[in-house]
């Protein structure tokens, strides 16, 4: 039985189309229950649904053998666990985004307003840019137009918020799509039943 | 995740199941002090798993640690010796949760072999790890790689220094979207990108790895580390171990420290390493000594935390007494039960603790009653 870790939401369910598709299917599932925990004991899967950034750790800790968890938060958590394949879905970027016109005045210490803290440092060390890190939890748009920040670090999907606040992108960090990750102690217990969902993964791609 | 099976009832068993064991193979016991100086680890942060320390200054100002470690502390002691030494410990160690920056006292036992290590040492010492967690559990596999074969394959590659730091992080994760994306933009071929993914997707025994390694053999490093692997397996093969250890090159350790073969000790039902050693001769170089050494430490304080332990019974009997009860008769009877063999508890009656206890008694006129 490979226990899996699904994001709630958009992503969640594209992910888990494609798992029916190749035989992973769970019609409990698509009943509309309450329930959290579906199984199906014929095809030897258990899912569940989890918040997007919560998939990582239910893996890390073992609690699933596998997730699909998005580039964005390996990043920032850097969990310990394998990432097995691009599910080449769920495409954005990370990007540095200013109001329109913004020039980075290097006499001064950059004001970043984000979610993506570790992500932030690690872009800006790796510059040698000294930073001062404000972590919000939503909304992190406004920061620049109220002169919370100077700019922002944060997902650009197709990039209409910004534009519609008067703020652009100025810098890509790195491109962001969902990952399968797995366990690393499930990887080697459940070998076999890993490997093949993640071959017919891959033929379903090609 | 299920729960992890084990074949030790709890920590001290399992203590005294790995000294015999260590022992058996001629390891001495090694006792350390709690704490180190700073610097030790300073000059040497690399080499701890978490660079977060617990220090405090000693009366004279010094300033002191908890040790994170037992390795580094071993070396410093034994450098000057001539010999071969084989030492094995048995001590906690003092580091930070990853995330929440907690303090955690980890209960770890492990050993070393430094001085002149060869094949059979080191064949001998991955035979332990492999034995230290049969004692533990009956399903267990160890993860074995050799940094001299990685090193080996992204020299062959032309890597810079800033491309291989990204392509072994990858590596550890057994992630080849991300190797074939920096290799591209580090303009590395085709053939050699194809060749590291490879080494970092494969995981099976040395019967089935092996064969697939002729193909990655690139140069010199890496067909001495294969010629290695090769002879690791005949001795496990020997001793029984090798259908447990698998090849697996996500297994790393830092590269300033580790030359040989790394491993890391699984047990199904624990979703962490509970187990981790490798070849460190780089390391006692530091130390001005010209000798090999490798080790493993056995993490049992992590793997205590995820088993399921129903409480086991308060004792096989409990005595009520009371106010008036005559306390000589009372000894005498726990005297009798433990003297043959039972555990005895005693409380006041009116107690309202629950106990679980096979049988109940109180003392009434010089007697046991039972309840």
């Amino acid at each position: 039985m490979i226990n899996i870790a699904l994001p709630k939401g958009r992503l969640g369910e594209k992910v888990y189309n494609k798992l029916k598709a190749i035989g992973y299917g769970c019609p409990a599932i698509e009943e509309n229950s309450r329930k959290l925990i579906f199984e199906n004991e014929e095809n030897g899967v258990r899912y569940f649904w989890a918040k997007p950034s919560d998939v990582a750790i239910y893996v890390e800790r073992g609690a699933a053998d596998i997730g699909v968890a998005g580039k964005d938060i390996l990043l920032e958590y850097e969990p310990d666990i394998y990432e097995l394949s691009d599910l080449d879905i769920g495409k954005c970027r990370m990007c540095v985004a200013a109001k329109k016109g913004f020039e980075d005045n290097t006499e001064r210490v950059l004001r970043v307003a984000t979610k993506f803290p570790n992500i932030a440092r690690n872009y800006y060390s790796k510059l040698s840019r000294e930073i001062d890190i404000i972590k919000l939890n939503g909304s992190i748009e406004i920061a620049p137009i109220l002169n919370l920040s100077d700019v922002i670090v944060d997902i650009v999907e197709t990039g209409t918020t910004l534009l519609e606040n008067d703020l652009e992108p100025i810098e890509t960090i790195v491109p962001i799509s969902a990952r399968l990750i797995a366990n690393k102690t499930g990887y080697k217990f459940k070998y076999d039943e890993i490997s093949k969902l993640c071959e017919k993964l891959k033929e379903l791609a090609e | 995740m299920d729960y992890p099976i084990l074949n030790v009832k709890n920590e001290d068993e399992a203590v005294i199941a790995l000294k015999n064991l260590y022992r058996m193979y001629g390891y001495l016991p090694y006792k350390m002090s709690k704490f180190e100086e700073y610097d030790l680890y300073v000059e040497n942060k690399n080499f701890l798993v978490s660079d977060d320390i617990i220090t405090f200054s000693d009366f004279n100002g010094k300033l002191m640690a908890l040790k994170p470690d037992v390795t580094l502390s071993i070396i410093k002691k034994v450098r000057s010796s001539a010999h071969t030494e084989k030492l094995f410990y048995h001590e906690n160690v003092y580091r930070a949760l990853k995330n929440t920056k907690e303090v955690r006292e980890i209960l770890q036992m492990g050993l070393e072999c430094i001085g002149d290590v060869g094949t059979y040492e080191t064949a001998e010492v991955l035979m332990l790890a492999t034995k230290s967690l049969a004692v533990l559990s009956s399903n267990y596999v160890i993860d074995i790689s050799h940094m001299g074969f990685i090193n080996g394959i992204l020299k062959a590659a032309g890597a810079d220094f800033a491309a291989c730091t990204e392509i072994m992080t990858h590596i550890k994760e057994k992630n080849p979207h991300d190797i074939s994306k920096v290799c591209d933009k580090a303009g590395i071929s085709k053939d050699m990108t194809e060749k590291i993914c490879k080494a970092a997707t494969l995981w099976g025994s040395f019967d089935e790895i092996l064969p697939a390694l002729k193909e990655l053999d690139v140069n010199d490093e890496t067909e001495a580390a294969i010629k290695e692997l090769e002879a690791i397996y005949e001795i496990l093969k020997v001793n029984g171990c090798s259908d447990y250890v698998k090849i697996d090159f996500s297994v790393m350790n830092d590269m300033s420290y580790y030359n040989g073969v790394v491993f890391r000790g699984f047990i199904e039902g624990v979703p962490v390493n509970v187990l981790s050693g490798g070849r460190y001769d780089k390391l006692t170089e530091r130390f001005g000594m010209k000798s090999g050494a490798i080790g493993f430490a056995v993490y049992l304080g992590i793997l205590w935390q995820y088993i399921a332990t129903p409480k086991t019974s308060d004792a096989d009997v409990v005595i009520y007494y009371s106010e008036d009860t005559d306390l000589t008769v009372l000894t005498k009877k726990v005297k009798e039960l433990t003297e043959m063999g039972s555990t005895v508890t005693v409380y006041k009656s009116g107690c309202k603790k629950q106990l679980k206890c096979a049988k109940k008694f109180e003392i009434s006129g010089g007697r046991l009653v039972e309840l």
